[in-house]
């Protein structure tokens, strides 16, 4: 019963939060909408007892990532004439048509997984309680999963030098 | 109904404790400035000015609220509570004492014990940083705008190495829960194991709560006071209460970390507590009165050239004496 009125109230803060995104006109209060939503997943997350993946969420998303963002917003103050320019023909139909094209993906891969058959994987919840959320992610990370988060480690490392090179270039 | 009232009881105990605490610590930081500087310092309100700090905040409470004409005024009013409600949140997770039985019951002394402690702590730290910076946008002013952008910059880059000088005790104890590290020291406190992680730590720390010598986001001489600089009143006062409490909560985390947190003889646990933080505290002030402040640029250099591959390599070392030392 609680956890469910729990699951309703963040799942309200997380879908308000990415209409108003989209919704607010000053880019600030997107912003700041977007935030929301970041702590109302991990709000989600937490229910379903994955502190770890919760933390993580507010750690990067909610905090340093979303920072990034406000620097940029901050910095370069939009005011309104000058957002009317920077808006191309057509936006809004281009804008619809990606949207469209992004959640029939995401519908098909929703719809082809065992989520919704209701069938339990390989970590339910009690097992997960049992070994520890953050030292199941850790050891499947470093054994199962190692190529990806190689393939991610590299990847990153790439995105350093790319901005490192941009960087220095335009200091000499 | 009785567990109830036990964590009721625990809130109440744990963030009135924080806040009485905070607001004590303006008048030790005063009277222990006053020491260093050989001046008295407040001593008319009460017993040595012992009510000095209820005296300042009924003057705050009564003082007009002066709004800038062009502020935002929703982000302008929310900012203060943005960074006090993460700074009073992340004291939940730290073990104020050992384990008291209360009506029959056992009682942990700590607010909410989460297996993921420590990053929980980072992770209410991070959100405390978009009071810092909303305010200091919201005010519409140029001071505050450059005071809000060095701060979060020097946050987020001291964060990284404050972490990082944690990871060697997490390694060690093999947990993330503030309480199973305290249950971990119970032969000796981690300082022993960890003296470079120790001295990052408290490096970082003084950092990430803009104290001398890094307050840079307040330099007086160049800033006029930094980010806040636009507030009055209360809404000052609630910034001013959420600096003493992040304070008070890393000097926490700082004492559970690395000297062993509650444990000590003969005294009682929270007491022993108490005196680790405050000697954490002491030195927080020490520093205050007889450090210059750095440069900007020497600052984040400091950190991202000295502090992050100091904390790497402790953890490397760290990492490779648990695999072959056991």
């Amino acid at each position: 019963m609680a956890s469910s009125l729990f699951f309703y109230f963040l799942a309200v803060v997380t879908t308000v939060g990415a209409i108003a995104v989209v919704a607010f006109p000053s880019p600030l209060y997107s912003v700041l909408a977007l935030i929301l939503t970041f702590l109302g997943l991990a709000g989600l997350y937490l229910s379903l007892h994955a502190q770890f993946v919760a933390i993580v969420q507010v750690i990067i998303y909610a905090s340093a990532i979303m920072m990034l963002f406000l620097f940029v917003v901050m910095l370069i103050n939009l005011g309104r004439e000058e957002q009317k320019e920077l808006r191309l023909p057509g936006q809004k139909m281009l804008g619809a048509i990606a949207g469209l094209a992004l959640f029939s993906v995401l519908l098909k891969i929703f719809l082809s997984t065992s989520l919704m058959t209701g069938k339990k994987g390989s970590f339910p919840p009690e097992r997960v309680s049992e070994l520890g959320n953050t030292q199941i992610i850790g050891n499947l990370l470093l054994t199962d999963y190692v190529l990806p988060f190689q393939a991610m480690g590299v990847l990153l490392f790439v995105g350093i030098v790319g901005a490192v090179v941009l960087a220095s270039r335009r200091s000499r | 109904m009785i567990w109830l009232l036990i964590i009721l009881g625990k809130v109440l105990v744990g963030f009135g404790g924080l806040l009485l605490l905070a607001a004590y610590m303006t008048w030790m930081e005063r009277r222990v400035f006053a020491l260093i500087q050989v001046r008295v310092g407040p001593n008319r309100v009460g017993p040595s000015g012992l009510l000095q700090p209820i005296a300042d905040g009924i003057k705050l409470m009564f003082k007009e609220t002066i709004i800038p004409a062009q502020a935002d005024k929703v982000i302008y009013v929310l900012a203060p509570a943005v960074t006090l409600i993460p700074a009073l949140a992340a004291f939940a997770v730290v073990p104020f004492g050992d384990s008291v039985t209360v009506f029959g019951q056992k009682v942990d002394l700590v607010v909410a014990d989460v297996n993921v402690g420590i990053l929980y702590i980072f992770a209410m730290a991070g959100i405390g940083v978009y009071g810092i910076v909303l305010g200091s946008w919201a005010s519409n002013s140029k001071y505050p705008l450059i005071g809000g952008l060095r701060s979060a910059a020097q946050l987020i880059s001291y964060e990284l190495s404050l972490g990082m000088s944690l990871l060697g005790v997490v390694m060690i104890s093999g947990t993330l829960s503030l309480k199973g590290i305290v249950e971990a020291q119970a032969g000796m406190p981690y300082i022993v194991l960890q003296p470079l992680g120790f001295l990052l730590f408290v490096i970082c720390m003084l950092a990430e709560t803009n104290r001398a010598p890094f307050d840079l986001p307040e330099a007086e001489s160049e800033l006029t006071g930094g980010f806040h600089t636009e507030y009055s009143s209360m809404h000052f006062a609630v910034y001013s209460i959420a600096e003493y409490c992040s304070m008070i909560t890393l000097s926490a985390v700082g004492a559970t970390f690395f000297l062993g947190g509650w444990r000590g003889p003969l005294l009682p646990p929270v007491l022993w507590f108490l005196i680790k933080v405050l000697a954490f505290m002491f030195f927080f002030m020490w520093l205050r009165a007889s450090t210059p402040r750095l440069r900007y640029d020497q600052l984040m250099g400091f950190g991202w050239k000295v502090l992050l591959p100091l904390s790497i390599l402790n953890v490397m070392l760290t990492a490779a004496a648990v695999v072959f030392l056991g």
